[in-house]
């Protein structure tokens, strides 16, 4: 399938599956994410995402997240304008070897996301309020 | 994993949580988590909090 070349906004994470056998495996990649980001496992896919927001500045969590750490989380304050690393291209031409999707944050209330799931062709397949909508979303794929 | 190695696993305090739901507010959940271990009981306010909150302790017990 060809993708379609779209517009990224930075609060969006292209989602690369490369195996669903056992545990969810893949590559996350975005315009302002520097490198791309491996996971293994829905948890480390949740976490690594929240981790890239915080680090680019937005969107803004509301509350924040507690940890069994002494150390706290690094916040780093709002960007209106964080670093673009790629172009909306390139991110269109990672294609994960079972399914791709995109995931679009909005907002981050009751220490939570909310926001879409895109496709290939940029539809929007999924609305979610929480992270247990957007996994079971792709338990259900 | 070999027998041995996965009922050493399960046998350990090591990486054992002890989750309870309270509430299921805003399309998420929320309870408290103990971490066995360090005997440490946290609070959380959504499944993404206690994802993290599980993520802390397993990065914290491999440093």
């Amino acid at each position: 399938m060809d993708a379609v070349t779209k517009i990224f906004p930075v609060n969006s994470v292209r989602i690369c599956v490369n195996e669903t056998a056992g545990e969810l495996k893949g590559v996350l990649c975005g315009v302002a994410m520097q490198e791309n980001i491996e996971f293994c496992g829905t948890r480390e896919l949740i976490v690594k995402i929240d981790k890239y927001f915080d680090d680019i500045g937005q969107p803004q969590p509301h509350q924040v997240i507690r940890s069994f750490r002494k150390t706290e989380r690094d916040y780093k304050p709002y960007n209106a304008k964080p670093e673009r690393f790629h172009a909306s291209e390139e991110i269109s031409k990672q294609l994960g070897d079972k399914t791709t999707v995109d995931v679009v944050i909005f907002s981050r209330h009751h220490a939570e996301w909310q926001g879409v799931i895109k496709d290939l062709d940029d539809k929007v397949v999924c609305k979610f309020k929480s992270t247990l909508e957007f996994l079971s979303w792709f338990e259900k794929m | 994993m070999n027998d041995k190695a996965l009922l050493d696993s399960i046998q350990s305090e090591k990486n054992k949580f002890i989750i309870q739901i309270k509430s299921k507010e805003n399309s998420t959940w929320q309870g408290t988590v103990e971490w066995v271990e360090k005997k440490q009981v946290i609070p959380f306010r959504s499944a993404l909090e206690l994802m993290c909150l599980i993520e802390s302790a397993m990065s914290d017990s491999e440093a």
